[in-house]
């Protein structure tokens, strides 16, 4: 028997409202990766996740998350989504946003002793214990970000699923944050949408460039030379299929269609 | 001022200003929170098409009213849960296009002299035991779910996207407060009255929003805040003999100012 993957798209298309987001995307993420997705703006990033949480259903293909339908096992994906601070006079303590993370776990009519120690452990894991009883709107951008994290493992997922978690933080926060996550990689796989190159030197085991179509490479190594060029023009371009060729195998995909700036 | 309590048009004014308060204290939250503004608006303006119509074709106004507003409060939440970019502009065209339907049927209703005020400002001193009766039993609906499905609810109204990740049904909890909500608007509207209503809404929990630490405190302190609201108006409408309904609204909308200066405090 084969070790299942994590996360795999067959033949997935998605398009909004009559326009293609996604086509003809087909790629597989094994377990316990740090796959980080990166590719312009607009390019399907977010649909992406999406489409792997069940918050999106695809137009056509088929969409496995340790080889069931997103949104069968609720213990399978966890998410972080893209916080832009929105909602955040919404009175809620910290403590109770992770608590949400239990839903759809215990079925009871009431948070057990055991919910509340699930969530107490997953603030302690991303550090934030102390701030269990603090309101949200009260927490600065890292904070916050970090609830949200433990908020997604409280559920004990086996693949967790971020989007943009670094953006808008103060890059020591960042650099703890990405460690952090690389942590994590021991128990479940990480999958996480972001904009920023540097996250991936290190950290990366997979990189996925999404611009309408996937381009996915199963290795996390890019030369720290090429992230200054790379922003400005198509990331994916420059990042994973520049020169040197070393750095990354070439796509059997033709990736002047993947990369069409339109 | 304790001997008008003696006649019953004002013990059942009282009644009725602390049910009202119960409700847009809870829904009022779900308004605030969710962002529906518009859409309690467009509920609380469409319910006069469907007065209108009920009088044109001589049915219950009542029943007119309920049946006309659930039917374009459905159509609103189903616009809003497509995520329609243009969604408040849509409610906007269905908020018109209702309370022109209504003062339309009217006019066409033979006999008929559109009493617009009563809808705009309500008649609290005129409510009847049976409506006292219908908003207690809606009161207590509300209750019982909000009790039964709270952490759901939570999970629902701080972050739509996870709370679905976590098999939370979403749909079913919008439709579902969209359709208390559109029944408390009709209920309401008959007592105090169209911008009573809005006003009573969205004050109330906007003021307690700054000193809550959860959703229910903040449902709590806006109930309580209501009932004060409209207890102290209606005291001072009757001693100076003012309008009921505008004089609530002017002490609300003063202490809305007020605690704006005040810094929140959690």
């Amino acid at each position: 028997m084969h070790t299942e993957s994590a996360l795999s798209f067959t033949n997935v298309a998605f398009s909004y409202g009559g326009d293609p987001v996604l086509r003809d995307v087909s790629f597989s993420v094994p377990e316990g990766e740090f796959l980080v997705i990166m590719g312009p703006n607009g390019g399907g990033k977010t649909t992406l996740l999406k489409l792997a949480l069940g918050l999106l259903s695809p137009d056509s293909g088929t969409v496995l998350i340790h080889g069931k339908a997103p949104g069968e096992d609720r213990s399978a994906a966890g998410y972080v989504p893209q916080d832009a601070g929105r909602n955040r006079d919404f009175p809620i303590t910290a403590l109770e946003a992770v608590l949400h993370g239990r839903l759809g776990r215990s079925k009871g009519f009431f948070y057990s002793a055991e919910d509340t120690t699930a969530a107490r452990e997953a603030l302690e894991r991303m550090g934030v214990e102390s701030l269990a009883s603090r309101p949200m709107g009260e927490l600065s951008q890292g904070q916050r970000q970090r609830v949200l994290i433990a908020r997604a493992l409280a559920s004990e997922p086996k693949v967790l699923l971020l989007d943009e978690p670094l953006a808008s933080i103060d890059p020591e926060t960042r650099d703890m944050l990405l460690k952090e996550l690389a942590a994590l990689r021991a128990r479940m796989t990480v999958i996480m949408v972001s904009h920023d190159i540097s996250a991936i030197p290190g950290r990366a085991t997979a990189v996925a460039c999404v611009n309408r179509s996937v381009f996915y490479h199963d290795s996390g190594e890019i030369l720290p030379g090429m992230f200054e060029k790379a922003w400005g023009t198509c990331p994916v371009e420059l990042v994973a299929h520049g020169i040197p060729h070393r750095v990354l195998a070439a796509h059997s995909h033709d990736h002047t269609e993947g990369c069409a700036h339109d | 001022m304790i001997e008008l309590l003696q006649f019953e048009f004002m013990r059942n004014a009282l009644w009725a200003a602390l049910l009202c308060s119960g409700l847009c204290g809870i829904l009022g939250t779900m308004v605030v929170v969710k962002r529906y503004v518009i859409l309690a608006g467009g509920v609380a303006h469409a319910a006069y098409g469907g007065v209108g119509i009920a009088l044109y074709l001589g049915i219950s106004p009542q029943l007119g009213a309920v049946g006309f507003s659930l039917a374009l409060s459905l159509l609103m939440a189903w616009v809003m849960l497509k995520r329609e970019a243009r969604a408040d502009s849509i409610i906007g065209v269905l908020w018109a296009a209702g309370m022109a339907a209504g003062v339309i049927f009217a006019d066409l209703t033979p006999g008929y002299g559109a009493d617009l005020m009563s809808y705009l400002f309500g008649s609290i001193l005129a409510v009847a035991r049976v409506d006292l009766f219908m908003m207690a039993g809606l009161l207590a609906a509300t209750l019982v779910l909000g009790f039964v499905w709270r952490r759901q609810i939570a999970a629902f109204s701080f972050d739509e996207d996870f709370a679905r990740t976590r098999g939370v049904p979403v749909t079913l909890l919008h439709f579902g407060v969209v359709v208390l909500l559109s029944m408390a608007v009709v209920l309401i509207i008959r007592i105090v009255g169209l911008i009573l209503v809005i006003a009573l809404l969205t004050i109330p929990p906007s003021v307690a929003e700054k000193f809550s630490r959860s959703l229910w405190s903040m449902m709590g302190i806006s109930c309580v805040l209501s009932a004060l609201f409209s207890l102290a108006g209606l005291a001072l409408a009757v001693y100076f003999n003012l309008t009921a309904g505008a004089v609530i609204i002017a002490v609300a909308s003063a202490v809305y100012l007020v605690s704006l200066a005040v810094p929140g405090r959690r």
